[in-house]
C-alpha cells in the first residue's frame, strides 16, 4: 500500500512569482526559509507523489461549470494559464497521477462524495506557486484535487474536512509503493477583487491556525460568514482544513508567518507518523 | 443585462492571447463574438472596473482581467470602492 508520509499547507500568493520585487528582503527570506523547511520534509520523507488540494481561479474551469470537488485525472498537465504570473505561459508540464486519481474517485463515490472527473485542467497559480519553490525540477507525480472555494455556495468547512478524511483513506488504500504528500494551498485572510481588497484579519488567521495545529474538531464549526468577514479569499483555507482531515488526529506546527499588505501568510506541516 | 456573456468574455481574455489581442485592437469584434450589449462593450472598452464589478462580474475574474491587461490595481480598488460606496478601512 502507498504511504501517506507528509502533510503540509501554504499560501499560494501569486506575487511570489509575479512580483518578487515587491517583497522586503526580510519577508522574502522568511518565505524562502519556510519553503526550505517544507522541501526538507518532502526530501527526508522520500516523497514521490504530491496530492495538491487547491481551488482553481477560473483560468481553466468556467463559472458556468465548477464542481464542489474535482479530480484531475490527466497523465500530464500544463501551465501556467496566466499571462501575468511571471512564468512563460504553458512553460511547465507536470506528470499527473491518474492511477491515484481513479482510486480517489472510486473511494469518494463509495463514501458518498459525488466527485467530478476533470480530465486535463490547465494549471494556474493555485497549483503552481508553492510547487515552483518546493519541487522546482517538477520531477514528481502530482494529483490535483480542486475544491470550490471561489463560487458560492461552497462546500461547508465540515464537508471539506470529511473530504480530506476520505482522501487520506484513499491514499492509504492505494495498492502502490508510492510515498505520498498532501499539500493544501491558499489563504490566509485576504480579499480578491472586492472593495475591501488590501484588508487582512490577523485575529482570524491566528484562530484558524491554532485550530489547525491542534487539529481540533472545532475546525469544522468555522462558518462561511466568519470567512467572508475576513475576505473572500479566506475561503481558500478550506484547502488547509482538507489536509487536516486527511491526517485527523495529527497535530501540526506553523513553520512560517508573515503578514503582507493585503494577505495573511503562513506555512504549516502536520506530524505524520 | 447579460452578466454571463460579459463574464464569458473576460474568462476568454484570461486564457487566450488571440482574444486579448482582439480586445486591444478590435474590441467591437470581440464584443460581437460574445453577444455583448452596446453598454457592456463600451464599459469593457473603457476598462470601467467599477461598473463591471457592480454588474456581476466575479471579483476573481475581474481582478485577474485587470492583471492580464497590466491595469493599475490601486486604480482598480479605487473604482470598485467608488462604485459600491465602500468606506471601510483597507
Amino acid at each position: 500500500m502507498a504511504d501517506l508520509v507528509a502533510a503540509m499547507a501554504s499560501v499560494h500568493i501569486p506575487s511570489l512569482l509575479a512580483a518578487p520585487q515587491r517583497f522586503t528582503p526580510a519577508a522574502w527570506e522568511n518565505f524562502q526559509q519556510g519553503f526550505g523547511t517544507l522541501r526538507h520534509t518532502l526530501t527526508e520523507a522520500g516523497v514521490d507523489t504530491i496530492v495538491v488540494i487547491s481551488d482553481e481561479h477560473f483560468n481553466a474551469l468556467d463559472p458556468r461549470c465548477y464542481p464542489s470537488f474535482g479530480v484531475v485525472t490527466a497523465d500530464t498537465c500544463t501551465g501556467p494559464v496566466e499571462n501575468w504570473l511571471g512564468l512563460p505561459r504553458g512553460s511547465i508540464t507536470v506528470q499527473g497521477a491518474p492511477e491515484l486519481a481513479e482510486v480517489v474517485l472510486r473511494e469518494g463515490m463509495h463514501q458518498g462524495f459525488d466527485l467530478t472527473r476533470l480530465g486535463d485542467v490547465h494549471l494556474d497559480h493555485g497549483f503552481l506557486t508553492c510547487l515552483h519553490f518546493l519541487t522546482p525540477q517538477w520531477d514528481l507525480s502530482y494529483l490535483w484535487l480542486i475544491q470550490n472555494c471561489v463560487l458560492p455556495p461552497l462546500p461547508s468547512v465540515r464537508r471539506c474536512y470529511e473530504f480530506g478524511r476520505m482522501v487520506g483513506e484513499a491514499v492509504r488504500a492505494w495498492e502502490s509503493p508510492r510515498r505520498v504528500a498532501l499539500l493544501g494551498t491558499g489563504g490566509l485572510s485576504h480579499a480578491v477583487g472586492t472593495p475591501d481588497m488590501g484588508r487582512v484579519d490577523t485575529a482570524f488567521d491566528a484562530k484558524l491556525l491554532d485550530l489547525l495545529c491542534t487539529n481540533s474538531p472545532a475546525l469544522c464549526d468555522i462558518t462561511d460568514a466568519e470567512m467572508d468577514a475576513a475576505g473572500n479569499g479566506t475561503h481558500e483555507l478550506r484547502n488547509w482544513v482538507t489536509v487536516a482531515g486527511a491526517v485527523a488526529g495529527a497535530k501540526g506546527e506553523v513553520i512560517m508567518r508573515e503578514t503582507l499588505p493585503g494577505c495573511g501568510c503562513a506555512m504549516m506541516q502536520f506530524q505524520v507518523a | 443585462m447579460s452578466t454571463q456573456a460579459l463574464q464569458s468574455t473576460l474568462v476568454e481574455l484570461l486564457r487566450s492571447e488571440e482574444a486579448l489581442a482582439l480586445y486591444q485592437h478590435d474590441p467591437e469584434a470581440l464584443a460581437a463574438r460574445h453577444g455583448l450589449t452596446d453598454e457592456e462593450r463600451e464599459r469593457l472598452k473603457a476598462k470601467d472596473m467599477g461598473w463591471l464589478y457592480v454588474h456581476g462580474v466575479h471579483p476573481y475574474i475581474l481582478a485577474q482581467f485587470a492583471l492580464s491587461i497590466r491595469y493599475d490595481m490601486g486604480e482598480y480598488a479605487r473604482q470598485v470602492r467608488e462604485a459600491t460606496g465602500y468606506s471601510g478601512a483597507a
